[in-house]
């Protein structure tokens, strides 16, 4: 499969501190990539390296196919993205921005502006500078100046920070639309796990610089709906019970064991004692994306 | 290259400091006129309009240090690089785009200069006395040096990408190398002999004046260095164009291709390799 953006063993060193660690991520066509992950994970870092920004100490990523060791620069004109902050100059106009932006991208015209403005909902700023946005408005803004370009691939990187609860409904309603409507592929980083689960068909989680697990939504959602969590002795055995009757499951440390799905308790209790398989504890749990994402990152840890 | 040189000659356009520096030169010609036409007035002065177009060399520097550190500073502030090199602009067009605009920018600023004080000053002081090919050739001198200035400024602020630090350092280096300038000629025109008074006579007071060998006249060898460093220092180059004192006036024009050449050319390199955040 040809990915939008697939990144391969991609390593990033200031000194002696490594940011990204052997990072692979894969976004198909269409998706809404969440990229999960703390402060400090890598997200940004690897944002920054796709974007141009920086390079990689290692590795390599390919945008369309094309290796960043080849034409790249080029490809990049089928990207928009917001780094960390938008790109807009406070003194001017959200028109004039937009001016400014279509005329980078090289537009014949500047017919779609007002499109554009009325996509994001900023049609009636007239001579309002950009300087006296609310966060919200500038973030709308910085994504009408990413989309001037009519790009395939959007790049947001944490649209949502220092949002009120209405900006928030606004983005998300936005990126949604221009997935759904328009077909951009959109890659979104964030530590609102609760907002992403809105929104994101796949995920990305980041975690000292490594991507620890990457899963569709649809995926996840069948994992979120239950989990056993068994506390056991002897690992391997029930691995190996699993593994023969097809039972999602997932090694959390050396003595934690998540099962995935739905089961009757007791039924499952005796299915087990029959093999001789005891567990010491056996949590039931009902899973949320925060807490898929921590006992990810603390399953990891313990690896 | 031709998208960033539109786009950026449409930001000028709607920025305020560059209307602050268009208003700052058609002030300043004014101001330099009328100053001129009240000395006449009052002392007799003889004025010749070229000195005039020629003054504003000397302190062009800071006006072209405040001038692209602000136009340019915001491009690192307001994210504008990083949104230019995402959106798959080359580094180096980012660089020489840059590089023209200020170029063009504070070319035209000191034209403009140029104008209004032709436009007023001749009419008031009468015609220009000096032969016009030197005069030409002067200003030429002062353009190049003027591309110079902004090769030096634009490759700060590529290079530092914090418009305020940025700032302070174009306006501190545009004055450093005007002190360097003006410490270098006061070596240059230190007289070979100087003259101190002796009493001969103490009872009449009679006093004769003696000529004594200057300590502070430079060696040749010393002098060699400051004219060099003079003319390779833009401010320097500036001050001996406007005293018209340039004995070799074709030197400066090579030295200042050669700040082009050197800051671009390092500027590019560096620019290239920088991480941006």
């Amino acid at each position: 499969m040809e990915y939008v953006l697939e990144t391969n063993n991609l390593e990033k060193k200031y000194k002696d501190l490594k940011v990204l660690n052997h990072t692979n991520i894969h976004i198909e066509a269409g998706a809404i990539y969440g990229l999960i992950g703390k402060n400090g994970a890598g997200k940004t870092t690897l944002i920054r390296i796709i974007c141009g920004l920086q390079k990689p100490t290692n590795g390599s990523y390919t945008i369309y196919g094309v290796n960043n060791n080849s034409n790249i620069t080029n490809i990049r004109k089928r990207i928009g993205a917001i780094i960390e902050t938008p790109s807009i100059y406070g003194e001017m106009t959200a028109r004039d921005n937009l001016i400014e932006q279509y005329q980078l991208v090289g537009m014949p015209n500047f017919d779609g502006i007002d499109d554009l403005l009325k996509l994001v909902g900023l049609s009636n700023t007239g001579n309002k500078k950009a300087k006296n946005f609310s966060l919200g408005m500038k973030q709308r803004l910085g994504i009408a100046i990413a989309l001037a370009g009519s790009p395939d691939f959007l790049i947001l990187d944490e649209p949502i920070n220092g949002l009120d609860p209405q900006g928030i409904i606004e983005i998300r309603e936005l990126i949604l639309k221009l997935n759904k409507e328009k077909r951009i592929t959109i890659l979104i980083s964030s530590h609102y796990l609760d907002e992403l689960s809105k929104i994101a068909t796949h995920y990305g989680f980041l975690d000292n610089g490594s991507i620890i697990k990457e899963i569709s939504s649809k995926e996840l959602m069948k994992r979120m709906e239950h989990k056993l969590i068994l506390k056991v002795n002897n690992p391997k055995e029930f691995v190996k019970y699993f593994e023969e009757h097809n039972i999602t499951y997932e090694v959390m440390d050396s003595k934690t064991i998540n099962i995935y799905g739905k089961y009757n308790l007791s039924k499952f209790i005796n299915e087990l004692s029959k093999k001789n398989l005891i567990a010491d504890e056996i949590h039931e749990q009902e899973e949320s994306l925060e807490n898929y994402y921590m006992n990810l990152i603390g399953g990891s840890k313990n690896d | 290259m031709i998208k960033l040189l539109n786009a950026g000659f449409t930001r000028l356009r709607k920025n305020k400091v560059f209307w602050l520096l268009t208003l700052f030169s058609i002030g300043l010609a004014l101001f330099m006129t009328y100053m001129g036409y009240n000395n006449i007035k009052r002392y007799g002065d003889t004025i010749e309009v070229e000195q005039y177009m020629l003054n504003y060399s000397t302190m062009v520097g800071v006006v072209i240090a405040i001038f692209t550190s602000l136009f340019l500073g915001i491009e690192y502030s307001d994210g504008a690089i990083r949104n230019k090199i995402s959106i798959g602009h080359k580094r180096t067009n980012i660089y020489l785009s840059n590089l023209i605009i200020t170029t063009i920018t504070s070319l035209f600023s000191y034209i403009l200069f140029l104008i209004v004080i032709a436009s007023v000053g001749i009419p008031l002081f009468g015609m220009i006395t000096m032969p016009i090919s030197k005069l030409i050739m002067l200003i030429g001198c002062i353009f190049i040096t003027i591309i110079a200035y902004s090769s030096i400024f634009t490759f700060l602020v590529m290079i530092i990408s914090n418009k305020t630090i940025t700032a302070i350092i174009s306006i501190m280096l545009s004055f450093g190398l005007m002190f360097a300038a003006l410490s270098c000629l006061n070596v240059l025109q230190a007289p070979r002999f100087i003259e101190s008074a002796s009493i001969t006579n103490g009872e009449t007071g009679d006093i004769e004046m003696v000529k004594e060998p200057n300590p502070k006249y430079p060696s040749e060898t010393k002098k060699k260095i400051y004219k060099t460093l003079l003319d390779i220092n833009p401010a320097g180059q500036m001050f001996q164009i406007a005293g018209r004192t340039a004995p070799n006036l074709k030197i400066l024009p090579i030295y200042s291709f050669g700040i082009i050449v050197v800051f671009t050319g390092v500027g590019l390199i560096l620019f290239k390799k920088k991480e941006l955040k």
